[in-house]
């Protein structure tokens, strides 16, 4: 399974590096204020699609407000805690020549992943009471 | 999982990145990566080396596809905003 990844490690590289580079973007401007830009999806279709709201959860996440951050995008830390905890687990055990099985291998993962995403996305765009707390 | 002596790994599903793609807000793309990394584990588990390859084929062009766009989308944007970020206050009360 390592060596299937090898295919998007330079995505992996190259996206950290990005992401390091911006983060002092978001540590100082606030897209909730500050010209950012909103997801093209959004700007078509007016919904709220699943990473809406991430560009600001990352803004508080910066900040330290962990409460805030979640109410922009609840799987927003989840998330990158999951991504970054994988990769480097898969790299830190690369590095030491041994195979390392992802919760992310498992079988069910992307069924269950599927489910979720699909469920949160439909959820965060009703307008009621429970759910409206989830849009951004 | 059915598994046999001769049986090639399973072919990566992808699915960190079909996450990041989903998350990072190319919605469409991720969703589609999302799926083809269900079928990938779904083909294998029946045996079907061929069609859980292809499948992983597919799952990670989607989430490529989706990541660079999203990418691309945000680079433009943040080129535009530093060329022109003196005349942000311009865009909010006068408009273009």
């Amino acid at each position: 399974m390592a060596a299937t990844d090898r295919g998007t490690q330079w995505l992996w590289y190259l996206g950290a590096a990005g992401l390091m580079a911006l983060l002092p973007l978001y540590y100082f401007l606030d897209p909730a204020s500050d010209p950012f830009p909103a997801c093209p999806f959004r700007q078509l279709t007016g919904l709220y699609c699943t990473g809406c709201g991430s560009q600001r959860a990352l803004h508080e996440l910066l900040h330290a407000n962990i409460g805030a951050s979640l109410g922009k995008n609840l799987l927003f830390i989840p998330t990158i805690a999951l991504v970054g905890w994988h990769g480097m687990a898969r790299m830190g055990h690369a590095m030491a020549g041994k195979k390392w099985k992802s919760p992310l291998d498992h079988r069910r993962a992307a069924g269950i992943l599927l489910i979720v995403v699909l469920a949160y996305t439909i959820a965060r765009n009703l307008p009621w009471a429970p759910f409206s707390e989830l849009a951004p | 999982m059915s598994e046999t002596q001769n049986q090639p790994p399973k072919p990566g599903n992808y699915l960190a990145l079909a996450i990041i793609c989903t998350v990072c807000c190319c919605l469409p793309a991720g969703i589609v990566s999302i799926v083809y990394a269900t079928r990938v584990n779904e083909s294998y588990a029946r045996g079907d080396y061929e069609m859980a390859l292809a499948h992983s084929k597919n799952a990670r062009t989607w989430g490529l596809v989706g990541v660079i766009a999203g990418a691309v989308f945000l680079i433009l944007y943040m080129v535009a905003l530093f060329g022109f970020g003196f005349m942000s206050e311009y865009w909010e009360y006068g408009g273009y």
